[in-house]
């Protein structure tokens, strides 16, 4: 039950998915739409499993009394705070919205921006020609981050229109391999998983 | 210790700041150089713009607020040309975030557009889970997925934009706005590949590269990229807005790290050249 | 400068943001905590008025499609995770979710991710009086067979494979440039919005 279960009923769902859409009869086709409608059902229930681990390394931060506990304490009150005027004043309330658009979109987006800072930094001190292939993505780089803005044209309309055929020629056949290969990878994978082969995502060796 | 080596010991702070002052200058300053519409925003505009009066796009907004700065102008752009040529606007997303940000968008440009009405002429049915899969289910039978409710968790079988649309291979276009997974690749794979539903996507300019293949494959109509994407969608539609007037600065600070790039490589090569020793990065960035 | 209280409101939270630029600190603390929270706070009201709530009310209340207790049981199942004693019963949902994506995987994957991309490198490698979509094709021609080649990894590379897994290697290096350059150019366009947002918004500069 506890390792043959999983693995049974995984192969079990995957076989008779891939069998429904192979197939594709009029009796098979309720099989996969029942499968997808369950499938969304048990992802948009899960979704208290965060909300719980949060609680859980936070709450037991407070109680401890771990450096730091006062933001974790702050952490759980506005979430469940956030929680109950969401839940009790629905999704038009005024209140919840206001928070949403004027407290974390500034913040969220300031944090994504910091990275920006981070990245001058290491283009001085990281970004170095040490041999052909860094000194290849060096160059590549520097004529795409001009050749992007307006001011590549501004210098000389051939720096955009370089940038340009970086992207869609080398960029292209360099991101299709990957992308193939990533495709070939995962079918792989998704064969191993569902042939009982690979089982390590359950935490099984 | 030569200049280089200065520069290699100074304070991160001090890099940081100068950066901030070269935003704060060519914001303040702008030299006013001349934006050209790209082939890609061109091919996206003309798309919706041939699209017959009442047709439907369909808004997949799936980003949430981290990304907004980077993809709303480009969206608020489309937005507006949709509503200018009444087309019926749906939102939907596979992303929790989604509805709001879809709510974000439709809050800015409605009032420009009073005659527009609510479940007549556009809607946002929120976030739906599932990713791939319930992209999958609008493919089969879009309002059974959809589930009866829209963003705010209010009915909406009495709205007349839902007439008729029984599955999402019967809208005219999609619009995906993506940052990542559910993103692009998921809605090729179940909707625009095996039911050649065209899509123009906006990306942040950090997955440009790994969607042209899809572009070059003919998978995806266009892309509309990040800012840039977003002031030319505003220059060619007329509808001015935030990104044109930060196109100088993006390029200033481009040019900026393009500098500390240039000048960090030539310390590299100076110290490599008197040291006699190859090798000597820096890893405290 | 604004008069609005949301714009001061929304630069304190961005320059409170930068301040870890500077160093950590008790604002920058205190706004992380708030973020975290209120962002898994959204996701769970969002999912209860999108998709729980009309589940539950619509489908199993009013719709009585009681087949939907199944997913709901496996939905439950996980919950078990935070038991010593039963947490293995969270690998049911986890086992079903998992054969699922890999069905979707094996049947949804081959076409759009493989075969189309392969197609769309079948190109012309001789165009007619066009010289310079010859050598475009070409390139991409030689590209996405050279870099496929570096990562075939069940043979051993000698001779003129390695040869040709390098020339993949030099395409991937302009790959990650031009990745790079659009990391560049993504963060600085968000910054610029911020900044914007404090020198224009806020202090009503430049304008």
């Amino acid at each position: 039950m506890k390792r043959e279960g999983p693995v049974a009923l995984l192969m079990i769902s995957g076989f008779l998915y891939i069998i429904s859409v192979i197939v594709a009869s009029p009796a098979m086709e309720p099989v996969a739409a029942t499968l997808d409608d369950w499938y969304k059902v048990v992802v948009g229930f899960i979704n208290l499993v965060g909300v719980i681990s949060l609680t859980q390394v936070n709450g037991r931060a407070v109680l401890r009394r771990s450096e730091g506990w006062f933001y974790n304490a702050i952490l759980l009150v506005v979430l469940y705070g956030y929680i109950i005027l969401g839940l009790v004043g629905g999704l038009h309330n005024v209140a919840f919205n206001l928070i949403y658009d004027n407290i974390l979109t500034p913040i969220l987006m300031t944090i994504f921006s910091t990275l920006t800072f981070w990245i001058g930094s290491a283009a001085y001190r990281a970004f170095r020609a040490k041999n052909a292939d860094a000194a290849i993505l060096l160059v590549a780089a520097v004529v795409v981050m001009i050749g992007r803005v307006t001011l590549g044209s501004a210098i000389s309309p051939a720096i955009p229109k370089a940038a340009e055929w970086i992207l869609n020629f080398p960029t292209v056949a360099g991101m299709r391999a990957i992308e193939m290969s990533a495709a070939i990878g995962g079918i792989v994978l998704a064969l191993r998983m569902i042939t009982g082969l690979e089982r390590s995502f359950m935490g099984f060796d | 210790m030569t200049i280089f080596e200065k520069l290699d010991s100074l304070d991160r702070r001090w890099v940081f700041a100068f950066q901030a002052l070269v935003f704060c200058i060519v914001i303040l300053k702008p030299v006013g150089l001349a934006l050209t519409v790209g082939d890609q925003v061109r091919t996206a505009y003309e798309t919706i713009d041939s699209l017959p009066a009442g047709s439907i796009v369909w808004f997949g907004t799936d980003y949430q607020a981290a990304n907004a700065a980077e993809l709303e102008p480009a969206a608020l752009a489309i937005l507006k040309h949709c509503f200018q040529k009444n087309l019926r606007v749906i939102g939907a997303s596979t992303w929790p975030e989604g509805g709001a940000m879809m709510a974000r968008l439709l809050n800015q440009v409605t009032p420009d557009f009073p005659d527009k009405e609510y479940g007549v002429d556009f809607l946002n049915l929120g976030y739906r889970p599932g990713g791939q899969v319930w992209l999958q289910q609008l493919t089969d039978d879009l309002p059974a997925a959809v589930g009866g409710v829209d963003h705010f968790g209010d009915p909406i079988s009495e709205y007349p934009i839902m007439d008729g649309l029984n599955k999402i291979q019967d809208v005219a276009l999609i619009v995906g706005i993506h940052v990542g997974t559910p993103g692009t690749p998921e809605y090729i794979r179940v909707i625009t590949d095996p039911h050649n539903v065209p899509m123009i996507t906006v990306l942040p300019a950090v997955s440009v590269a790994v969607t042209m293949p899809y572009l070059a494959s003919g998978q995806l109509v266009s892309i509309v990229a990040s800012l840039r994407g977003g002031a030319e969608y505003e220059l060619i539609s007329g509808f001015s807005g935030t990104a044109m007037t930060g196109m100088d600065s993006q390029s200033f600070m481009n040019l900026t790290i393009v500098i500390f790039v240039i000048l960090g490589n030539i310390g590299f090569f100076y110290n490599k050249y008197k040291k006699g020793a190859s090798g000597g990065g820096g890893a405290n960035v | 400068m604004s008069n609005d209280i949301w714009v001061w409101i929304g630069a304190f939270l961005t320059l409170g943001t930068y301040s870890i630029l500077f160093k950590d600190n008790p604002v920058y603390r205190v706004l992380e905590a708030l973020f975290v929270a209120i962002l898994a706070g959204h996701s769970v009201v969002i999912n209860w008025y999108n998709f729980q709530k009309p589940t539950l009310t619509g489908r199993l209340g009013e719709g009585k499609e009681w087949t939907l207790i199944i997913p709901l049981f496996l939905a439950a199942l996980m919950y078990f995770r935070y038991s010593r004693k039963y947490a293995w019963l969270a690998r049911y949902p986890m086992a079903f979710l998992m054969g699922i994506g890999a069905a979707y995987v094996l049947t949804k994957n081959l076409k759009p991710m493989f075969l189309a991309q392969a197609r769309a490198t079948m190109l012309p490698l001789w165009v007619p009086g066009n010289i310079g979509a010859t050598i475009n094709n070409w390139i991409v021609v030689i590209g996405v067979a050279s870099v496929l080649t570096y990562f075939f990894f069940t043979i051993r590379k000698q001779g003129p494979v390695n040869a040709f897994s390098r020339v993949g290697r030099i395409y991937l290096m302009i790959a990650f440039g031009a990745l790079f350059a659009d990391t560049v150019l993504g963060r600085v366009s968000v910054t610029l919005v911020r900044f914007q947002f404090l020198l224009q918004d806020w202090l009503g500069l430049g304008m």
